[in-house]
């Protein structure tokens, strides 16, 4: 049996918590009942996180941005592998007991087989997309759908004067496709098949599913991506981004120069949520979507998103409306100590969520880290639950009764605006409209409001206020409307 | 199995010896210690690296000085400083010349621009040598005199009136939210003071957000000519020379786009100024000084948040594997470094080897350094190149990358070859050459293999070469051995 002793700034057999960094803060706003509590990392690990994933025995598996696996067992952390190229995505098989990493250039299967608890083979499980060798290159992972297949998601080269640059740069775009499949989310077949899913991602850092299997990624604003977004990812879509394009068979052929926005506006598949830049988020990470069965608080099968800038978690309520998912954003958790890129729930209901700040930024001031967020399992946080698009406003759902006399019209204002599609970098919110409430209907118990408006007008971010009076952990909630109740 | 990698910060002059405890103590400095000096220098030496751990020494004219080395290395140094106007490569060069007599003259040439030098220093051992500074500034050449060392084992100790690289250095620290420079304009002054040594510091604010900071100083110019300045900085900052911007890097932003600005400067004292502002978040403050006749010499010292940009990664016993973008290197690269002294940048699309050195092994920080995703430097110097031990077998060319495990001293590769799969093992063998077995499975088919040879040593168990290819027939193609001499 090898001994996994290793070296790190010294001779460790395996690392237990040292001095833990003595930053980050309180959340300065948080839900009642919810707490968050700062793992410690032992000194000597650069926990970038890149990836987070727990096995059947509760070990969690972190993979780093400088390429190395960790596993936590307990309060013992040992190093599983390393030498990876910059993975940023990570899957526990918990069956098979292998561990999945999505490097920049393949998804990678690390297999313990004398099983002395360190990975010694590293096994490509794909390698088809392109990699010209740009920074920006990131490949982000990982969904696992129930027959074997994986997603993932690539990101587009940044700044390259390739031909996908040369057609857009006109309008100003930075970001371009120098190799295959950048700027496309895909499936890779549990035999290794490789298969472009999903085309016109610029920077999509974060992906998961829901309950139903159905699965989600975040992209981060930018050209052609008015405010960051999260997409319900539909084969065959295409979500914006034309650089992409030049890989797409319906545009095969074509001279980049040729190609105008006429050509793909119209293929634009709308963002299922439009997330405010600002005021919620920056540059968001992986939805994880709390199928904790309650564990994790009222908000079940809702996702928590982190934000790499912003240094906070917010919450995305879905609904099916028209057969296509559109839905709600709302604060959650603000100040953690660090930029989020990743957020995975526990087997104990809490939502771990991994840090890195280098190179981009962020509020929270660590480098790095690991927290996670818990709830009491028995205190009622008083929030907004849910908004459901009604025909003539919204629906807004409570976690708690409110007084009857808190749910007037003067405590709620709704404002409404959009985004343009451009090449530019972003968009302000266009058009920003106060809307009168015409009325308000509350529930008999007091757990729900209707605001009724004269009008909802599809294409538009309804941002809903409720007055700090009412007592709310936090008091805002943006829905983006794609499409009408019938 | 104990031991698999250290990392070693050198910018940080951080040290990790084998953890075997192969490297002794260092001796204590001989009788001369006991003299008192103005400025003792611990100089050291980066292990198997041939270079030593600082290229730039300060200090003060006229001051008494000690220069420390200690040996880490498993061969003999030593520290030869030169006067001002001193030829490195005559004075090598002349050391070569030594022949017989070399070992009693510690590899020191008699030639008067010989200024000082220590004796030879063993593995393990430290040496010492005082000297006093000239009374002028200037700046004086060193080396390493042992045959061969000195094309990297060189550097420049900097004679200047402050003993630092700037002189009279003071800080004034602001406290405000400020998101440009020019919002520090009216804001107080939180506190002030002189920085002693003449390293501009981020720690003197002693504060993580919402501050700014001025450094004023003066900047000691040896030579008149073009001179260059490399700015990095999370948040904002600008240099300034003689009142006249040179570099900007205004507003708010991360580190990790280093920016240049060049001034021509007459020889003698200018004055620098150097503002700076953090928001919230990460900071960093990087500022380097380059000329014509002057290596990059650090106007900053490295700190909290700011990551030393060489971050190299040291083989000992085991190979190590870092997936990365590297220098000269395919997108899809993995690299080796196999101890022995031999490193190597495999193509995991092309399955081949896209190139070896000798040496170290990489140098991580630009992978790690900022957003990282640059291209890992290679450290030593590179033998082979262009695709070696790319393979086809009945015809068919290698192209489908399986896996790779570490096997001992060894490192082997794993690929397809239309139906057949291929092993390939890369190790340093007993005689210090990169030795490439390939077993070949399936059918036996015949095998060629390209190799640009021109300048190598190779030798190979089978086969008959055609040029630069090497044939094997089915014979003799399921088990071979390439072995590639290095030159030491």
């Amino acid at each position: 049996m090898k001994c996994f002793a290793f070296v790190l700034l010294g001779i460790l057999p395996a690392v237990s918590p040292g001095a833990s960094p003595a930053i980050g803060q309180d959340p300065a706003v948080i839900p009642a009942g919810y707490r968050v509590e700062r793992i410690e990392v032992p000194k000597g690990i650069v926990l970038e996180v890149g990836g987070l994933g727990f096995a059947d025995d509760g070990d969690l598996f972190v993979c780093t941005r400088i390429g190395e696996v960790w596993r936590r067992r307990g309060e013992t952390w040992s190093i599983f592998a390393r030498g990876l190229h910059e993975p940023l995505g990570l899957w526990v098989d918990r069956r098979a007991g292998h561990v999945y990493v999505m490097q920049r250039p393949e998804l990678t299967r690390l297999v313990d087989s004398d099983a002395d608890g360190r990975a010694d083979r590293y096994e490509t499980v794909c390698a088809a997309w392109g990699v010209s060798g740009n920074y920006h290159e990131y490949a982000y992972g990982l969904v696992r759908a129930p027959d074997g297949s994986f997603f993932g998601t690539l990101n587009l080269a940044h700044a390259i004067d390739d031909a996908s640059r040369q057609v857009l740069v006109a309008g100003g775009t930075v970001m371009s496709r120098p190799a295959k499949w950048r700027g496309w989310a895909f499936r890779v077949a549990p035999d290794g098949t490789f298969e472009p899913w999903a085309s016109g991602l610029r920077s999509p850092a974060g992906i998961g599913a829901n309950a139903a299997g159905d699965v989600f990624f975040t992209d981060n604003q930018g050209d052609w991506i008015g405010t960051s977004t999260l997409q319900h990812l539909v084969k065959g879509a295409f979500y914006g981004h034309p650089a992409s394009l030049l890989d797409h068979p319906d545009f095969a052929g074509r001279e980049p120069s040729s190609l105008k926005l006429e050509d793909f506006a119209d293929r634009r598949r709308m963002p299922t949520v439009h997330i405010p830049y600002g005021d919620l988020a920056n540059s968001p990470g992986d939805p994880a979507f709390d199928l904790t069965g309650g564990r994790f608080g009222p908000f079940a099968d809702q996702a928590f998103v982190g934000d790499q800038t912003r240094s906070n978690v917010f919450r995305v309520c879905l609904e099916k409306v028209g057969g296509e998912y559109q839905g709600c954003c709302f604060d959650f958790v603000d100040h953690l100590q660090s930029g989020i890129v990743r957020a995975c729930f526990a087997d104990d209901g809490s939502l771990y969520v991994g840090e890195t700040a280098r190179g981009w930024g962020s509020a929270g001031p660590a480098e790095y880290g690991l927290e996670r967020v818990v709830w009491d399992g028995a205190t009622k946080p008083r929030e907004m639950h849910h908004v459901s698009l009604r025909r003539d406003g919204f629906h807004v759902a409570f976690t708690c009764a409110l007084p009857a006399d808190g749910l007037a019209a003067a405590n709620f204002t709704v404002a409404r605006w959009h985004y343009l599609y451009r090449p530019e970098y972003g968009s302000p919110p266009q058009d920003v409209t106060e809307v009168a409430i015409t009325a308000v209907r509350a529930a008999e118990d007091g757990e729900s409001v209707d605001l009724i408006l004269p009008e909802v007008v599809p294409g538009q971010v309804y941002r809903i206020t409720v007055d700090p009076g009412l007592g709310l952990g936090n008091s805002r909630a943006w829905y983006t409307v794609n499409r009408l109740v019938d | 199995m104990l031991v698999s990698l250290a990392l070693v910060l050198a910018q940080a002059h951080v040290h990790h010896p084998a953890p075997s405890g192969a490297v002794p103590s260092p001796r204590p400095p001989a009788a001369a210690a006991t003299t008192p000096v103005d400025r003792e220098i611990a100089l050291g030496v980066r292990r198997g690296l041939l270079r030593y751990d600082k290229e730039v020494l300060f200090v003060k004219c006229g001051d008494r000085v000690r220069v420390r080395l200690t040996n880490v290395d498993d061969m003999l140094h030593n520290f030869v400083l030169l006067a001002a106007d001193g030829d490195i490569d005559a004075v090598s060069t002349a050391a070569l010349g030594l022949g017989a007599e070399a070992m009693a003259r510690q590899f020191v040439p008699a030639l008067p621009q010989v200024f000082a030098h220590t004796p030879l220093a063993e593995p393990g051992h430290t040496v010492s040598v005082d000297f006093v500074a000239p009374q002028q500034p200037c700046d004086q050449p060193f080396l390493c005199t042992l045959p061969g060392h000195a094309a990297t084992m060189r550097g420049l100790l900097r004679v200047s009136t402050s003993g630092g690289p700037l002189a009279d250095l003071r800080f004034r620290c602001l406290d405000g939210e400020f998101d440009q420079l020019r919002d520090m304009v009216d804001a107080e002054v939180a506190k002030e003071g002189v920085v002693a040594d003449g390293v501009i510091d981020l720690g003197v604010a002693a504060r993580d957000n919402d501050f700014g900071l001025v450094f004023e100083g003066r900047l000691s110019v040896p030579r008149a000519g073009r001179q260059v300045f490399h700015l990095d900085s999370d948040d904002g900052a600008r240099l300034s020379i003689d009142g006249v911007t040179v570099v900007d890097r205004d507003g708010t932003h991360p580190a990790g786009d280093e920016q240049t600005g060049e001034v021509e400067l007459s020889a003698g004292e200018h004055d620098l100024c150097l503002e700076y502002f953090q928001r919230r978040g990460s900071m960093a403050l990087r500022l380097a000084w380059t000329s014509a006749t002057q290596p990059r010499i650090w106007l900053t010292r490295s700190g909290r948040g700011d990551k030393a940009a060489r971050q190299e990664l040291i083989v000992v016993d085991e190979p190590i594997v870092q997936r990365a973008f590297v220098e000269d290197g395919p997108p899809r690269a993995i690299a080796v470094g196999l101890p022995g002294g031999v490193s190597l940048c495999f193509d995991a699309e092309h399955c081949c080897v896209a190139s070896a050195w000798r040496g170290g092994f990489l140098d991580v920080g630009p992978d790690r350094s900022g957003r990282g995703g640059k291209a890992c430097r290679r450290v030593g110097t590179p033998f082979l190149s262009g695709d070696a031990f790319a393979l086809r077998v009945a015809g068919e060319p290698a192209d489908e990358f399986r896996a790779y495990r570490v096997e001992g001293r060894g490192v082997v590769f794993e690929f397809a070859a239309g139906e057949r799969r291929v092993e390939e093992r890369l190790e340093v063998d007993a005689q210090g050459s990169l030795a490439c077995t390939f077993r070949v499975s399936g059918e036996p088919a015949p095998v060629e293999l390209d190799l640009a040879r021109a300048g190598l040593r190779v030798t190979g168990s089978a086969g008959t070469w055609d040029g630069d290819v090497l044939r094997l027939p089915t014979a003799s193609s399921q088990r071979f051995t390439l072995t590639v001499g290095v030159e030491r």
